[in-house]
């Protein structure tokens, strides 16, 4: 068994005594579940639910469309059912799982109706139909995932509509383009939000994840245009879709980014990362490879400071790494034509050595720092 | 607490019946028609598992809205006749109550979108092209098309394909 060798091997480096290695095996034989059975079970009921699936598969044209709605209607009604009884009894993880299964169901039920009765109506619709008559079901959940899924049925909704607005209702295409980035910042603010915080830390959690990631990820990647410029004369709309960021932006790191270094950072970054959102289409004319680089390298700093600031040591170690993997980019774009010749090479690869040796080196000091001065 | 875990569960389950029962509704109340159809592009008649179409309508001179013989987002389109195909003129949206049957041409502006099976869709896409096809559809009080049976030759689509 792997923990009976990992205790040996502890006990023979001395860093537990023997009667500690027992009363940890004691403690892992009593937390020890039937997994045998488990493993049975499941496979049992993977094998009805895939037998179910085939045999309705192959006979889907068949089946009446009305009774096809009818049973799904049914199943969503079951899962919700299902929910409400797992709310009082638990386990947890089987309502998360229901609150799930009946989520998709609720989707697949809306496509399926406009199949039966050939509704012909738009993706926006269905996935604003979906929000509304799942939104309630969501928030009964409480786990990591049912937030990650939430956030994401959120983000498909919002984009289908931005995606609408621009093809079919006149929404002018630089603002539906610069409206965007909106939902990750209303992602942070809602991570953000004390009254979220508390009642469902894991959605929070989540929350502020997905704006952050997405904040960061859109702003590096439109350094971009430093390169390319947008070549774009009526900028009204980005223009406008910039002030309604960064006022929001702003309104955000006034209420929920101060009293704490950590916070004041993380609040300077928000702002950097809107700001960097919009400024180099909007007034970048392209050509300013070396400001692009600069300027993502710095956005990069920043993330790697707010990181080390809030003691978020991974993040800091992924950013750093980003900020070494730019560096090295930034020397084959400005010796690129020196990689056929050996100077090229050498020079290269005592570069990329020189960025992992400091890497290893610093990460290793900020995890020491970040050790001590964690309570 | 409960109460909310309830209606959470409930609100979906009321809220697809009334999409179902408004989709019901719509097959049944208001003048049915019956329409040829012509392949949206006639290279490319099935998208996955949709036909993508465009109803021929019978269009009449006298429209007093956009053009002549295509639905115009705005305007409205007045059906005259007894049932099968209609008489068809585009006229202003004020207007269109008064006649026999109404839609908004943003409902039937093509391309629309007919849902078939996907193991017909290749029998079905030869057949498209041999058979005279229509489809039928009920003109709601609102506006709204609620589309029916799609038909080949005046028969179901499925009978033509199942037999000779």
């Amino acid at each position: 068994m792997a923990l009976d060798s990992k205790t040996r091997r502890w006990t023979d480096a001395g860093l537990i005594t023997q009667d500690q290695a027992d009363a940890i095996a004691d403690f892992e034989a009593g937390r020890n579940r039937p997994t045998f059975l488990y493993a049975v079970a499941g496979l049992g009921g993977l094998a009805i639910a895939i037998g179910l699936v085939s045999i309705v598969a192959s006979n889907w044209d068949a089946i009446p469309g009305r009774l096809k709605v009818a049973v799904a209607v049914a199943l969503v009604g079951a899962a919700g059912a299902g929910v409400v009884r797992l709310e009082r009894t638990g386990p947890a993880w089987l309502k998360e799982t229901l609150v799930l299964v009946a989520h998709g169901l609720i989707l697949a039920t809306i496509a399926l109706v406009g199949q039966v009765y050939q509704l012909g109506g738009q993706a926006h619709t269905a996935l604003a139909l979906w929000l509304v008559l799942s939104g309630l079901l969501l928030t009964r959940a409480r786990g990591g995932v049912a937030a990650w899924v939430a956030i994401l049925s959120v983000e498909v909704t919002w984009f289908a509509w931005l995606v609408y607005g621009v093809d079919d209702a006149g929404l002018e295409e630089l603002l539906g383009v610069g409206a965007a980035p909106w939902i990750a910042l209303a992602c942070v603010a809602a991570g953000r939000w004390p009254w979220l915080q508390q009642a469902r830390p894991a959605l929070a959690r989540a929350c502020d994840a997905a704006g952050w990631a997405q904040l960061v990820f859109v702003a590096s990647a439109c350094t971009g245009f430093f390169y390319d410029g947008l070549n774009e004369t009526e900028l009204g709309g980005l223009w406008m879709a910039a002030g309604v960021s960064l006022a929001a932006a702003a309104i955000l790191v006034a209420t929920r980014f101060q009293g704490t270094p950590a916070l004041r950072t993380g609040g300077a970054l928000l702002i950097a990362t809107v700001a960097l959102t919009y400024l180099p289409p909007l007034l970048s004319g392209g050509d300013l490879d070396l400001v692009g680089a600069l300027v993502f390298l710095a956005l990069w700093v920043g993330v790697a400071f707010a990181a080390y600031r809030a003691g978020r040591l991974w993040l800091l170690n992924g950013a750093t790494a980003v900020i070494g993997i730019r560096l090295l980019v930034v020397y084959f774009e400005v010796f690129g034509s020196l990689l056929s010749t050996g100077v090229g090479l050498v020079s290269g690869g005592l570069l990329t050595v020189g960025l992992a040796w400091l890497w290893a080196r610093k990460r290793q000091d900020f995890g020491a720092e970040l050790a001590q001065e964690a309570p | 607490m409960k109460r909310i875990v309830v209606i959470a569960a409930v609100v979906p389950v009321v809220g697809l019946s009334l999409l179902v029962a408004k989709a019901e509704l719509a097959t049944r109340t208001g003048p049915s028609w019956t329409v040829p159809i012509q392949g949206y592009d006639p290279r490319d008649l099935l998208h996955g598992h949709y036909l993508r179409y465009a109803f021929d309508f019978d269009w009449q001179d006298s429209g007093t809205c956009g053009a002549k013989d295509l639905p115009e987002p705005g305007c409205c389109l007045c059906l005259s006749g007894t049932g099968g195909a209609p008489q068809v003129r585009q006229v202003t949206c004020d207007d269109a109550p008064s006649c026999d049957g109404w839609l908004r041409s943003d409902e039937v502006a093509p391309p629309l979108r007919y849902y078939v099976p996907e193991t017909s869709a290749l029998d079905l896409e030869d057949a498209l092209r041999d058979h005279d096809a229509a489809v039928a559809f009920t003109s709601g009080r609102t506006g709204g098309a609620a589309i029916g049976a799609l038909t080949l030759d005046g028969r179901p689509w499925q009978e033509v394909l199942d037999g000779p």
